[in-house]
């Protein structure tokens, strides 16, 4: 039979207090500060190699866009090209595109395309060098050369053929030009002496 | 007017300085708390300020979401608990090596007394739970009463005063011979 008291709190707060009470040695806090300072270093560094792979990442982003988008513009037509290509100019009026007749194609582009294709279809085909022009004034050359074609306009009708005569010019002779005197100033005049 | 742009120009500080005047503060305030703390799951000197440093270590990379004080304590004690319970696991056989030598064993009979106690106190703690453990260790150390080491520990306080209740009752059962006269 076990006759022992139970341990009062006073004397297990007291040897509690006793173990627990240990002092770190003097030299604690200064290994933690060096410590805190490798850190520091550590993490400046690491913030500044962060910095740089993500300036080259951006970089490289930067560069790959301007490829992409330099890659998918039109390019130029090369002189080959242009030698290869042809114009086509039909025979008859251009048609007219009724927009609410079928649902066909919607864009601009695909209009113009099937509005070719179908064209071509039934148009004698005329083997022409390709003439550069601005893109505003493609379709107002096209719609001249249609009509020359149909000889609707005459190409040389701007100018008439007297035009390429030299142009002479006849003097300009006027008539002699008599003047009177008004009746009564003469009046007046015999008055005086 | 130049020269007094400049000195208030000198009066600033920056984000990253006042950040590290207040680490330094935390760390002058914490150094013994994180050390005790260590110190009682390993009962190691040198392990236990292995751990307070890495554990401060831990808090310096995130100080900034830890500025509050109370939080950093309480932040700080959980961490040196949970670092302090992996070094132990790990490093066994030195836990046992310190429990055969005790830490300040003097060659009187005296000291070897006051050894054996600290030894067979210890022991008496190591056969508490976890979550009893932290608590009476806490509570052993500075002084921390019930409130205080809610807030260490983010637990009501009623749990809290429960689980120091239980704690205490199983220290005084395995330690009832130490009520004998020394």
């Amino acid at each position: 039979m076990d006759e022992r008291a139970p341990l009062s709190d006073d004397v297990l707060d007291r040897e509690l207090q006793q173990a627990l009470g240990v002092e770190p040695s003097p030299e604690f806090a200064a290994r933690v500060r060096m410590r805190l300072a490798t850190e520091a270093i550590a993490s400046t560094w690491g913030t500044r190699s962060w910095a740089a792979v993500a300036a080259v990442a951006v970089t490289a982003a930067a560069a790959a866009m301007v490829l992409t988008i330099g890659s998918g513009r039109e390019r130029p037509a090369t002189p080959a090209a242009i030698a290869t290509r042809t114009l086509s100019i039909s025979g008859t009026a251009a048609p007219r595109i009724d927009a609410s007749a079928s649902p066909g194609p919607t864009s601009r582009s695909e209009r113009r395309a099937s509005f070719a294709a179908s064209r071509a279809d039934r148009t004698p085909r005329l083997e022409l060098p390709d003439v550069i022009v601005p893109a505003g004034q493609e379709r107002a050359l096209r719609m001249f050369a249609e009509a020359a074609w149909q000889q609707r306009v005459q190409p040389a009708s701007g100018s008439s053929p007297a035009s390429e005569e030299p142009l002479e010019i006849a003097p300009i002779e006027p008539a002699p030009v008599d003047i009177e005197p008004l009746p009564q100033m003469a009046a007046l005049e015999g008055d005086r002496p | 007017m130049h020269g007094r742009a400049e000195g208030l120009a000198g009066g600033f500080v920056t984000v990253d300085q006042e950040l590290e005047r207040e680490f330094e503060a935390r760390l002058t305030e914490c150094s013994t708390l994180a050390f005790r703390v260590a110190y009682g799951v390993l009962r190691h000197r040198e392990d236990a300020e292995d751990v307070a440093q890495e554990a401060f270590a831990k808090a310096y990379r995130s100080f900034r979401q830890l500025r509050d004080r109370d939080r950093f304590r309480a932040w700080l004690v959980r961490m040196a608990w949970r670092m302090a319970l992996d070094r132990q696991r790990s490093n066994r056989r030195r836990v046992a090596r310190e429990e055969r030598v005790a830490p300040d064993a003097a060659s009187s009979h005296d000291g070897i007394v006051e050894g054996e106690r600290a030894a067979l106190l210890w022991q008496a703690i190591d056969g508490l739970s976890e979550k009893l453990r932290i608590v009476i260790v806490l509570a052993g150390i500075q002084g921390h009463d019930i409130k205080e080491i809610a807030a260490l520990l983010d637990l009501p306080e009623g749990t809290v005063k429960s689980r120091l209740f239980l704690a205490r009752q199983q220290l005084k059962d395995a330690l009832s011979w130490m009520n004998e006269p020394r």
